[in-house]
């Protein structure tokens, strides 16, 4: 087991290398001259080329793309990612502020997604091609398709503006205030959660419906087992396996739905502080935004299949 | 499978009745195909929506007597009414009109990156699935690492410093969807090439290009076309979240995306402005998904419910 944990850790370095090193061309590549971001324009104003190009000597610019990669994976190991063109705080710093507001958004999505979904799910496939599970199933559809950040422009409208329930914006810690931070949670969280929502409710049913028809639900029956205990205790621990699966596969899409929501809502979390940083090119913010999503979403898979094997005795990891 | 990639498979017939009888087989595993499609009711559904929009983007000018781009203000921010059923913006456009104009960028639009990835994805899978080797391993550790960055963090990312206009979007776009084609195709490949009559050609002196593309490439459309007719409601999403940012289309051109960013602004005063817009893009993914689904299961029954 320790050696599995010890391969899957080993097994993401080069996949970490691999998206640094994209963002980092990305960024090399990209239009404009990167020393205008470095130093202040009165500095290089009426410099001439050759003192230009001694400025950029001096910052390092004129290296090749790889040194400069690797001068910056030298410092990223030692937990130095730089420090942010406005401003010039560590970027470290303000991934560490940032992290936890992210992670408390992901979280209470999945929370909200599986105490909805769960229930529809298991309900339309006991009943299937019932009422409620065509409406289950047209819910599940419209809940992909629907465009996030719309749905967030109606909910606040609804909530915030009709109705006046709920704060549109602004921004509580949770270490400082609980209440109030969960209150200004809600919307963020029901429009990050519809989409997980949808693909978990649709893997739940197709999940029971197989396990359902399997020959020890037969069994369970036939000794006499209680529907709601050969329901609940035979076949829901069967089916969630699948459902744990897509929690971890769909972890990287609330990541990447946490951009567009933090955004709207304004929340201080790593989507915003990317997305912001993208805007001035702020180069060391968004390689170390990109480079935190990414473990994050590694992280949360390797748990996953860790959980896996914890929960289905079948498969445990040899 | 269809009957085209049987007869393509071990026919021993001459050239020329080779080539016929692929070609009537085309057309019977046409029809066959639109049957399942049209079997069940969601596409159907699906087909009519998708249809209706297009019309909309297509004869635009005939539909509407107003003019998507040039301001009247006299008309701002006016609620659905006779003379503007959807509503005006804040520059007293049209609404209705300016959906059925952004139809044109938020339809059309989507066709770009699909070419982008599945002409880059399934080039990368065949090369990585035959040559093999250090190739192979590089191919396919590069397209891992890009599936395990949340693909709308990528899209942002690369159209971003690209910088803001629609094509960069459309190129960011492409580029995040290459690894799913690569990934499948790579796969697929694997698995047709150790096959026998694969084998049998190779021995016969067929060329490795000829064996990619009579061979190979026949028996891996069928996956690319489902995860093709998949990925374009997610596409016509992105188009819309790069656009919503900012990072997409730039004004005044219309977009469904922009222009629930700019109704975004006036959520209170006039909130018909993000609504109509928001809802074409929900009502034309949704029924794209729709097509996208009734697609896989026409195509392939035993993946139905599982992609």
């Amino acid at each position: 087991m320790i050696q599995y944990i010890i391969r899957r850790l080993l097994a993401t370095i080069p996949v970490l290398l691999i998206v640094t090193f994209i963002v980092f061309t990305l960024m090399f590549m990209a239009p404009g001259d990167p020393i205008y971001l470095l130093v202040d324009v009165e500095q290089t104003d009426g410099l001439t080329e050759v003192q230009m190009d001694a400025l950029r000597h001096e910052l390092g610019l004129d290296r090749p793309l790889i040194v400069q990669y690797g001068d910056w994976l030298w410092h990223a190991l030692q937990g130095d990612l730089g420090t942010s063109i406005r401003g010039g705080r560590q970027v470290s710093d303000m991934l560490k502020s940032a992290f936890p507001v992210s992670m408390e958004l992901a979280l209470l999505s999945i929370v909200f997604a599986l105490v909805i979904a769960i229930p529809i799910g298991i309900y339309a496939a006991l009943k299937p091609n019932s009422f409620g599970d065509l409406l289950g199933t047209s819910l599940a559809i419209g809940g992909i398709s629907a465009p996030n950040f719309w749905v967030a422009l109606l909910l606040v409208y609804l909530f915030a503006v009709k109705l006046s329930l709920l704060p549109s914006s602004g921004f509580v810690r949770f270490s400082e205030d609980i209440p109030a931070n969960l209150e200004r949670m809600v919307l963020p969280v029901i429009t990050l959660g519809i989409g997980l929502m949808a693909s978990v409710m649709r893997m739940t049913r197709s999940g029971m419906l197989e396990v359902m028809h399997q020959d020890y639900i037969r069994t369970a029956r036939a000794k006499g087992a209680k529907e709601g205990r050969v329901v609940f205790k035979h076949a829901f621990r069967n089916a969630m396996l699948p459902v744990l699966t897509i929690i971890g596969l769909q972890f990287g899409a609330l990541l990447g739905g946490a951009v567009v929501i933090e955004q709207i809502f304004s929340l201080p979390g790593m989507g915003r502080l990317g997305l912001d940083a993208i805007f001035i090119r702020d180069f060391p913010v968004v390689q170390g935004v990109v480079l935190v999503i990414t473990l994050s979403y590694l992280t949360v898979n390797l748990v996953v299949d860790l959980l896996y094997g914890l929960l289905d005795p079948r498969i445990r990891v040899s | 499978m269809t009957a085209q990639t049987m007869s393509n498979a071990g026919d021993p017939a001459p050239p020329e009745t080779v080539r016929e009888s692929r070609k009537r087989s085309n057309r019977t595993g046409y029809r066959y195909f639109l049957r399942r499609l049209f079997r069940r009711i969601l596409p159907r559904i699906g087909a009519v929506i998708v249809v209706l929009f297009l019309i909309g983007a297509v004869f635009a000018p005939l539909l509407t007597p107003y003019d998507p781009i040039v301001p009247d203000y006299e008309a701002v921010r006016q609620p659905p009414s006779s003379a503007h059923w959807m509503g005006t913006d804040d520059l007293g456009r049209d609404l209705y009109t300016r959906i059925l104009y952004g139809g044109r960028i938020s339809i059309f639009a989507a066709f770009i990156p699909l070419l982008i990835s599945s002409s880059i994805g399934v080039t990368l899978g065949l090369i990585a699935g035959t040559v093999r080797g250090p190739v192979e391993t590089i191919i396919m550790r590069v397209m891992d690492a890009l599936l395990s960055i949340p693909s709308i963090l990528l899209m942002i990312v690369i159209a971003g410093l690209l910088g803001p206009n629609l094509i960069n979007a459309l190129i960011a776009i492409g580029i995040v969807g290459v690894a799913r084609y690569a990934r499948i195709v790579y796969a697929e490949t694997l698995s047709v090439a150790e096959r026998e009559y694969v084998l049998a050609t190779r021995a016969l002196g067929k060329s490795t290009a000829g064996i990619l593309f009579q061979e190979i490439l026949p028996n891996v459309t069928a996956p690319i076309i489902v995860i093709a007719s998949l990925s374009i409601g997610g596409i016509i999403l992105a188009e819309a979240t790069l656009s919503f940012l900012g990072l997409g289309i730039q004004p005044p051109t219309p977009s469904w995306g922009s222009m629930v960013a700019t109704g975004n602004r006036y959520l209170q005063l006039a909130p018909w402005m993000s609504l109509a817009p928001g809802a074409a893009i929900f009502l034309m993914v949704m029924a794209v998904n729709f097509l996208g689904d009734g697609v896989r299961d026409a195509l392939d029954p035993y993946l139905s419910g599982k992609m």
